[in-house]
């Protein structure tokens, strides 16, 4: 924090990145409002070193931000149970509601931790631990049940399901 | 990889498709909104919630400033004020944004900016 009678020097203060710039003299409020500022820069400063221990979780995606009536919607993908492709978009399935991503299905499987989610069609990538029901539907076809839905799953993707859940 | 949205703003078409440019090189940054003046700019925001708000101070309509002082506090967007004056520095501060970018910018200070911006954000999901 930079304290001062001179206001010509903000800009190089702004470009140092200092936390606050006080013009004296300043009011209390204005110094309470200063350290408020540094404690959130130290805070800060204490989470990075966590981040970085967590580097597997930087590599894959934390959230999408998802389009709803002219807003945009952060999902969070620990709330993701699967996620169903639909032509340009992919339709995100949480236990609350669905959500459209922009994005192509397989642009968005590259970004999930595959030890989580696997890919089980086409158009239908399945987080693993939210799998209820694995069966031959009577079409002869394998098929998934996730919270109530049924999610195909394509013969190509059956044999690497199969060993997954077999092994966890 | 977490993305940021990020809503621009300037009057001048030169120095907007200049922030596009920028941006466009980080890929987790997604523009979302481009303001051509200050109301316009308040709007965008408030209806888009962006984690990054890139304003030139003096636009037609609000001046950049005077769109900052507007955000609501709920939202708390990293805002980054772009200027081609030094005199706004210290209202700046008092205003608590996140960087403050002298025109002509090089494209490095610019990713300074964002990445203290980043740390702004990431900072505001973990509080």
């Amino acid at each position: 924090m930079f304290v001062t009678a001179h206001r010509d020097f903000a800009l190089d203060a702004f470009d140092l990145g200092v936390t606050d710039y006080l013009l004296k003299p300043f009011a209390l409020s204005r110094l309470d409002e200063a350290i408020a500022r540094c404690r959130a820069h130290c805070d800060r400063t204490d989470f990075e070193p966590t981040a970085q221990n967590g580097k597997d979780d930087a590599r894959w995606l934390q959230a999408l931000w998802c389009l709803d009536r002219g807003r945009r919607l952060r999902v969070a993908v620990s709330d993701i149970l699967w996620i169903g492709g639909e032509r340009d978009y992919a339709r995100l399935h949480t236990s609350k509601s669905t959500y459209l991503w922009r994005g192509a299905l397989s642009s968005l499987g590259a970004g999930l931790d595959p030890s989580l989610f696997v890919r089980v069609h086409r158009s239908a990538i399945v987080r693993i631990a939210a799998i209820d029901e694995f069966r031959v539907a009577r079409s002869g076809g394998l098929q998934l049940s996730i919270a109530g839905s049924r999610v195909p799953v394509s013969r190509q993707h059956a044999a690497a399901l199969r060993t997954r859940l077999s092994g966890g | 990889m977490k993305t940021y949205c990020a809503i621009i703003a300037d009057d001048e078409p030169l120095a907007l498709r200049r922030l596009e440019i920028g941006l466009a090189r980080l890929p987790d940054i997604e523009i979302v909104g481009a303001a051509r003046d200050g109301n316009e700019a308040s709007a965008l925001i408030g209806a888009l919630s962006p984690d990054i708000v890139i304003l030139d101070i003096e636009m037609t309509g609000a001046n950049g400033l005077r769109v900052c002082e507007t955000i609501p506090p709920a939202l708390r967007p990293a805002v980054v004020l772009v200027t081609a004056h030094r005199d706004f520095a210290l209202d700046a501060f008092d205003l608590g944004v996140t960087d403050y970018l002298l025109k002509p910018f090089a494209l490095s200070r610019l990713d300074e900016a964002i990445a203290r911006c980043r740390a702004h954000c990431d900072r505001r999901s973990c509080s």
